[in-house]
């Protein structure tokens, strides 16, 4: 019992869903122990109504399984599974009209040059992590949900950009700004409570 | 806190018996590849449909010799927009834009800023139909059996590549039947009542007068109504349009 269950630890995701794609159901169990707490995690940060987030991390499983036989386990299963995530949120978002129905991202349409610096975002975490706790909830959704994928679950522009659907510039312009508005809006919250 | 950590393995559990059970299924792959066949479908048939509205646009542009309007001055690039074929235009637009939300789907659709995806479709479309329009007999095919009144839904699109101007409109289109010094006599047809009048037009600068231009050809004229002759500032040739009925 130990030897297999150290055998499926050491197997990666994508190892797993290719199982659950040839017919091994019970390996799903797996996927969903090792995602549960992250989605339930990207799910509270995102939406106000904390309640409703075991439901949806369950509607968000339930959506993986029903499309499993649609991944690509050539590409990363993390963000095939918050992509899934993404929509069942922003779906949410919308029910609760906190979001028009249909969106126009108007930084999506050109090309911006962002780089990702793995060295800058260590140096700013401690002082962003401050922010993040103190302001993110006032932050517009798209920002929000990009401060927490970026610097919370750790993806990468490029795997941000999977998950988003979006140009990998358009992550880094995105990161740009909510961190600007970060900054913008603690020093407010400072000034105001006199730290 | 732990009571939601009891409560999440549990639903974990449940779920893992309705997967089990089959309560939950999962799409078969033939699903996904039916509604990538279906997606890719309805991509070529966009972008044929999109190929084909431009064509046809640049093909009317070109045999009715409207393009040739924009060489009159501003009045003529006035006659050239009424006349544009707007409404396929608009849909053709439509179309371009459906086409690159499709393409936006895909991975290299989404990595790509919608500027550069909208360009590259517009481009693609553009050539395809100046292609389409200059390397095959497609449309004069198509424009010979509506003036037979042989083709179907798209009879009406084609008949108006020959539609007449508006008259007095300051822009005239015509036939020559002859010709004598700065004087020509014109077959000029009315958007009205669809009849030929002979018109008499005279060039006012006699020196401007293409040498190239004789009996039987079709010319456009700039120019005004006075006393029902037409002073002329401008004749320039236009197209003749094959199969039309004389």
């Amino acid at each position: 019992m130990k030897m297999t269950e150290t055998k499926t630890d050491k197997m990666t995701d994508e190892d797993i869903a290719l199982l659950v794609q040839k017919g091994d159901k019970e390996k799903f169990g797996l996927l969903m122990e090792r995602y549960e707490n992250k989605l339930s995690r990207y799910g509270r940060k995102f939406l106000s109504n904390k309640e409703s987030i075991v439901d949806l991390v369950q509607d968000v499983f339930i959506l993986t399984f029903q499309n499993i036989q649609n991944f690509d386990p050539t590409l990363k299963f993390s963000s095939w599974i918050y992509r899934i995530a993404h929509n069942t949120f922003v779906n949410q978002l919308k029910k609760q009209s906190k979001l028009p129905t249909t969106m126009i991202d108007f930084d999506i349409l050109l090309s911006y040059q962002v780089y990702e610096d793995p060295e800058i975002k260590e140096r700013e975490e401690k002082e962003l992590k401050k922010m993040i706790d103190a302001c993110l909830e006032d932050l517009k959704p798209k920002y929000k949900e990009i401060i927490i994928l970026h610097f919370i679950e750790d993806f990468s522009y490029k795997e941000i950009s999977d998950i988003l659907k979006i140009p990998t510039g358009t992550v880094g312009i995105r990161i740009k700004r909510a961190k600007e508005m970060l900054k913008e809006n603690y020093q407010k919250l400072q000034k105001k409570y006199g730290e | 806190m732990e009571n939601n950590k009891i409560k999440q393995n549990k639903n974990i559990k449940n779920l893992l018996q309705k997967i089990e059970s089959n309560e939950i299924t999962p799409h078969t792959k033939n699903y996904f590849r039916f509604r990538f066949l279906i997606f890719v479908l309805s991509l070529v048939a966009i972008f044929i449909v999109s190929v084909f509205l431009c064509s046809f646009i640049i093909f009317n542009a070109r045999v009715s010799g409207q393009i040739s309007l924009i060489g009159f001055g501003g009045h003529g690039i006035n006659l050239f927009l009424e006349l544009f074929p707007w409404k396929l235009f608009i849909l053709d637009i439509i179309l371009i834009i459906f086409a690159s939300w499709l393409i936006h789907s895909f991975r290299f659709g989404y990595k790509t800023p919608v500027i550069y995806l909208l360009l590259g479709t517009v481009t693609v479309m553009v050539i395809g139909g100046f292609i389409i329009d200059k390397g095959t007999s497609l449309h004069y095919i198509l424009l010979r059996n509506a003036d037979n009144y042989n083709l179907p839904i798209l009879g009406n699109i084609y008949r108006c590549t020959h539609k007449p101007l508006p008259y007095a409109e300051g822009i005239f289109k015509g036939k020559i039947t002859s010709i004598n010094g700065n004087t020509f006599i014109v077959n000029i047809e009315s958007e009205k009542d669809e009849n030929v009048s002979s018109v008499r037009v005279i060039m006012q600068d006699p020196k401007t007068i293409n040498n190239e231009i004789k009996v039987g050809d079709n010319i456009f004229i700039a120019g005004q109504i006075v006393n029902g002759d037409i002073f002329a500032t401008v004749i320039q040739p236009a197209p003749s349009l094959p199969f039309v009925s004389e």
